[in-house]
């Protein structure tokens, strides 16, 4: 067990999977994305967090800046 | 002065950093690994030169800086090494695709955004002002490593018996008691720069670099699979921009360290499974002791690993004396034959030797990088996990206050999630249910869409073609990472939970380094990878930069605590002088006490009676007082304290009381109260 090992080992890599797997992938993404934007609403929120967030960074910029920015 | 101690802590930083470095070129490491090991190292010795100056000599720059020349020195002045990197030997290079590239990019503008917000805004969690950044700030102040002072309700039983599991909990957080009974090294190590540049300003930036450090770990456990490029690096940046990492990067918390040290962990001891080498053993037994330094659940997570490893030990060594029989000269292997139930049974007492050597390394080097943390808690209080109770099987091995969940849990758990089940209200946190904003906090989201988009989905295929390709590696990662789970009752909450969107993600890289070969899936899929991105930053960043507008309108001096964040602590800041001695009674927030820079002393006060409260105002010689309006006896006893105490404002809960009789510390007229309303 203490078998004092320098010795590098060589790299283990899976074997290619056929598009398939990533296919399902893809479609059980793309479920689990309606279900994060359903759930809590947060596709409903997100247009006025986008809004908040562009405030911000105007407020921010100006502020940093001094710079005349244009706040939406 | 300033200057010299810039210099100093650059020295000192520059020369461990350096000797980190070279003690981690004893083993041969890919690159990561000997990254991890160098910034784990380095993490250890910060926490160490600091905690031998705080408590055998003194806590200043000089001294820790001469300690960690002295040890740096030697370490750097040894005889280098003859271990070279595994990386090399392979000649592995891996190009950059465009996906990595672009995630890099957002780490690097994220790394930018923490860092700024973290230099602009004064420290922002309440567990920071009760319990995270009191003693490192009293430590600095006083130049020790001492308990903090707790109140004297905890030292009548009586008083604490007849508190219910909630008040218990609020009540210990306030008064400096789990200052004195978690784990600190996270928060040790954001003493360094407090102590040198005599600053607060990067207290808050503390878990940036574990992000980082946390992300290698997911690169290697990601390679350790056998995923292929690009899969390691883009599971490490998924794992990085995790919001809830992004939001805890600029607090003084510990959750992202946890996680971080916690994967470091797995990946080393995994490692170590297939190697079997001594460095790789030593690399886990440090990262298992930088995880027991950061939070108490590393505890079961490092006792299974630990324990698994000894039983790797005695289990493998049957095979290896097998092994060492077949490798003899045919008529010594007729004899070993003859003889071998005689030479069966002789494994066992070297095993268990071998078990005992590697249990040894692994507690030493576990308590010298922070399971010290415990013998100091069980020292002061009696067991090593107080005020836990822990019960096994029925039988209580360490008596306390209450379980982890009555002290913790019960008390945090949403309503939404009372009663419901842990698996469901774990999927519901996945897929954030709730209209909780976010927050380095929030109990009901954290990974964003990153995790519920890209990661959750990939591992249900991972689970599904591991247990169909029979893979080893992949089976063994997600049955560690499932039991990690399951055995830590509050993985529910995203922010106790980080370890397992960092084992997770190994599926979303395998899946991603599958499709980005294929023209039809790659628009795809890097479309969906850029929107889950941005939509997991937008929200984490609104929590990021939210203070910031306020912050920038006012002159630097002018962003503290009370003026951004609590209201109730801004007559402190206006009221009492740059320099003065203020004393705290319980339950009041201790570290906005004292101010940017750590400008005031605080002190705490306390006492049975109001005589014993008085006086100890006295022997404090401070010339202020703030306690809370409704907790305890202390704002009677201070207004009818027979003229030693003149109330001067009182905002939302906080009053503020000068002292009459007692020379002011620190100058300055608003000390006496004369001009004061």
């Amino acid at each position: 067990m203490a078998r004092p090992s320098q010795t590098p080992q060589p790299p283990v890599t899976q074997p290619a999977v056929s598009a398939a797997w990533v296919w399902a992938y893809l479609g059980l993404a793309y479920l689990a994305l309606a279900v994060y934007a359903a759930v809590g609403g947060h596709l409903v929120s997100l247009p006025d967090e986008v809004r908040q967030a562009v405030r911000l960074a105007a407020d921010i910029l100006h502020l940093a800046t001094r710079l005349p920015v244009f706040r939406p | 002065m300033g200057q010299l101690n810039l210099l100093l802590g650059s020295a000192a930083t520059l020369l461990t950093a350096l000797a980190a470095w070279r003690l981690a070129g004893h083993g041969a490491f890919h690159l990561h690994e000997r990254l991890l090991v160098s910034a784990g190292t380095l993490w250890a010795m910060v926490v160490a030169l600091q905690l031998v100056a705080g408590t055998l000599l003194r806590l200043t720059p000089v001294w820790v800086f001469l300690l960690s020349a002295g040890v740096s020195g030697t370490i750097l002045l040894s005889r280098p090494t003859a271990a070279r990197s595994a990386d090399r030997e392979q000649g592995a290079r891996r190009p950059a695709t465009f996906l990595v590239r672009v995630l890099l990019a957002i780490l690097a503008l994220q790394s930018i955004l923490v860092l700024w917000t973290a230099a602009v805004l004064p420290p922002q969690g309440w567990d920071e002002w009760w319990y995270h950044l009191p003693p490192i700030a009293r430590w600095v102040e006083q130049g020790k490593v001492d308990l903090m002072p707790v109140a004297e309700e905890w030292r009548d039983p009586e008083r604490v018996a007849a508190l219910n599991d909630y008040q218990r909990r609020y009540h210990l957080s306030v008064t400096g008691f789990w200052s004195n009974v978690y784990p600190l090294n996270v928060e040790t190590m954001a003493m360094w720069s407090l102590l040198f540049l005599r600053s607060d300003r990067w207290v808050d930036a503390a878990q940036w670099p574990l992000v980082l450090l946390g992300a290698a770990a997911v690169y290697g456990l990601t390679r350790w699979t056998g995923v292929r490029a690009p899969g390691p690096a883009l599971a490490a940046l998924f794992w990085a921009l995790l919001p809830i990492n992004q939001m805890q990067a600029r607090t003084a918390y510990t959750d992202t360290a946890l996680a971080a040290t916690t994967l470091a962990a797995l990946l080393f001891f995994l490692r170590w499974t297939e190697t079997l080498s001594w460095p790789h053993y030593t690399a886990f037994s440090l990262y298992a002791g930088l995880a027991l330094g950061s939070k108490p659940p590393a505890l079961a997570y490092m006792g299974i690993l630990g324990a698994l490893s000894l039983a790797l030990v005695i289990l493998r060594a049957p095979r290896e004396a097998r092994s060492k029989g077949d490798a003899r000269p045919t008529g010594e292997m007729q004899r070993a034959t003859e003889f071998r139930p005689r030479h069966g049974s002789n494994w066992l007492r070297p095993a268990l030797g071998r078990a005992v050597v590697h249990g040894l390394v692994l507690l030493a080097l576990a308590v010298a990088a922070g399971g010290f943390w415990y013998l100091r808690t069980w020292l002061a209080y009696g067991s090593p996990v107080y005020p836990f109770t822990v019960t096994i099987l029925g039988q209580t091995l360490f008596h306390g206050l209450g379980s982890v969940d009555s002290l913790i849990y019960v008390a945090n758990t949403p309503q939404e999630y009372m009663n419901t089940g842990f698996l469901s209200n774990m999927i519901r946190s996945w897929f954030e249910d709730s209209r909780e904003p976010y927050s380095f906090y929030t109990r009901t989201g954290g990974f964003g869409a990153i995790w519920s988009v890209l990661g959750a989905p990939a591992l249900v295929l991972f689970g599904v073609r591991s247990v169909q390709s029979r893979s080893a590696r992949g089976l063994t990662l997600m049955g560690l990472g499932a039991l990690m789970v399951a055995i830590h009752s509050g993985s529910w909450w995203p922010r106790y939970s980080i370890v397992a969107p960092g084992v997770g993600l190994v599926a979303a890289g395998w899946l991603l380094a599958e499709g980005l070969g294929h023209r039809l899936l790659r628009l795809q899929l890097t479309a969906l990878v850029l929107a889950a991105t941005a939509w997991s930053l937008l929200r984490a960043d609104l929590s990021l930069i939210q203070a910031l507008p306020r912050a920038l309108a006012l002159p630097p001096e002018q962003r503290t605590i009370g003026r951004l964040y609590l209201a109730d602590y801004s007559p402190v800041e206006a009221l009492v002088p740059s320099g003065a001695r203020i004393g705290y009674a319980p339950m009041t927030f201790i570290y906005p006490l004292y101010g940017p820079n750590l400008q005031r002393h605080a002190e705490q006060v306390d006492g049975a009676t109001p005589r014993e409260w008085l006086d100890s105002i006295r022997r404090a010689r401070v010339s202020h007082v703030s306690m809370l309006k409704r907790y305890g006896p202390h704002y009677a006893w201070a207004r009818q304290s027979g003229g030693l105490l003149e109330e001067i404002k009182t905002e939302g809960e906080v009053a503020l009381f000068v002292v009459r009789s007692v020379p002011p510390q620190g100058g300055g007229g608003a000390a006496a109260g004369g001009d004061l309303p």
